[in-house]
């Protein structure tokens, strides 16, 4: 797991990118370029990224298709262009982050968090995204269709002109979602939660 | 430190390995819930020494498989009940820190879904078993139950760091930041409150 040390900036309250004492937003020059070229590096060797955190990244045509990323910490950042078709993403926290016109195509995602991010026309299609925490997301213009999200929370969510087709929606949560022009053809919407009472049922 | 969260089918409940190397360290379990053949290739292949398993409390889903950790892998158990499943344990106070086998685990513990509930803070997690779950607390017996279990929330959890990761008993892990944003539970009490 990425280690949790707070940015060392007077009042900065992030978490430092490893392995600096502050976050990406406090980093020097010198330090992004090396932070960057770090993360650069692990994906060409093999593709393997672990106990990373880059809080505040900002990330544009980031290639992390078929790599693995596992216990790293991506919040607040910005990826826009990015593919990470055929990834494997397991304990990663994308919280608070922006993802533009970006691709999570027959992704395989467990324990990951995306809490309050926006997801502006990206693809999430043909994935398996079990147990994952899409808690207060706003997804505007996305294509979910053919994923298994089994288990996975999107309550309190705003969820625009969407596309659930054909998914695996058991146990999924959707309690006080916001929920217009989402389609839930060949999904099983009654399988999920929409309200406390289903969720403690 | 390394976390490996492993679902169990039988009862859909999460179970945690905590470990502070990659290979041939002191590993702990939190809430015992099964040993199957994935988490034994786990403990197997990086050589972990299981120092302690930790309960959150005693409901059955949550420690089914601790019959069999004893037989395989016997250690400590600790846990604010003096027994568990006919086990004797470390009996654990209201609030107080361990260090076991040098790793440094704080007990808080935080009433209404069960009067056993413990929260386990190790590093920058805290596992909450069926205290706190991502957008919501868990399910009480009574309303007033629910009021004692929003009130511990409240004031034991979420004065933590917004950054702590949170590691519940069910669903999807969390932070303390995004539950002060989202837990539909804990807003809507606020509501009321005000």
């Amino acid at each position: 797991m990425f280690a949790g040390t707070i940015c060392s900036h007077p009042q900065c309250r992030s978490v430092a990118c490893t392995p600096f004492d502050k976050c990406f937003h406090h980093s020097s020059a010198q330090e992004r370029e090396l932070i960057l070229s770090h993360l650069r590096s692990c994906l060409e060797a093999g593709g393997i990224i672990k106990d990373l955190s880059i809080v505040g990244g900002d990330f544009e045509g980031l290639d992390i298709k078929s790599s693995h990323v596992r216990a790293s910490n991506f919040s607040f950042s910005t990826f826009r262009g990015c593919d990470f078709t055929g990834s494997r993403l397991s304990s990663c926290f994308f919280d608070m982050c922006i993802f533009t016109d970006c691709r999570f195509d027959e992704v395989h995602a467990r324990y990951c968090v995306f809490s309050g991010s926006a997801f502006i026309r990206c693809t999430l299609t043909g994935s398996t995204m079990v147990e994952c925490n899409f808690m207060g997301i706003d997804s505007l213009s996305n294509d979910f269709s053919s994923s298994d999200l089994y288990f996975s929370n999107f309550s309190m969510a705003r969820l625009l002109d969407t596309k659930m087709e054909d998914c695996n929606l058991k146990r999924v949560n959707f309690r006080a979602s916001a929920i217009e022009r989402v389609s839930f053809l060949w999904s099983n919407p009654e399988e999920a939660f929409f309200r406390k009472e289903d969720e403690e049922s | 430190m390394r976390v490996y969260s492993h679902f169990c089918d039988n009862g859909q409940v999460n179970s945690y390995l905590v470990t502070l190397g990659e290979e041939g360290c002191k590993a702990l379990v939190i809430d015992p819930a099964d040993l199957d053949e994935t988490l034994i290739r786990i403990i197997e292949g990086h050589r972990y020494e299981i120092a302690g398993i930790l309960v959150t409390h005693d409901h059955e889903n949550h420690v089914r498989g601790l019959g069999k950790y004893q037989k395989i892998y016997p250690c400590p158990v600790y846990a604010y009940r003096s027994s568990i499943m006919g086990l004797e344990t470390r009996r654990l106070d209201e609030e107080q820190d361990l260090d076991i086998e040098g790793m440094r685990v704080g007990v808080m513990r935080v009433v209404g879904h069960s009067d056993d509930s413990l929260v386990y803070v190790i590093g920058n997690a805290i596992f909450t078993g069926d205290t706190l779950a991502a957008g919501r607390v868990s399910s009480t017996t009574s309303m007033s139950r629910k009021a004692t279990l929003i009130a511990g929330i409240r004031s034991r959890l979420m004065c933590l760091d917004d950054n702590m990761l949170v590691f519940p008993g069910h669903g999807c892990p969390t932070k303390i930041r995004i539950e002060k944003m989202f837990n539909h539970d804990l807003l809507e009490n606020e509501v009321v409150l005000s």
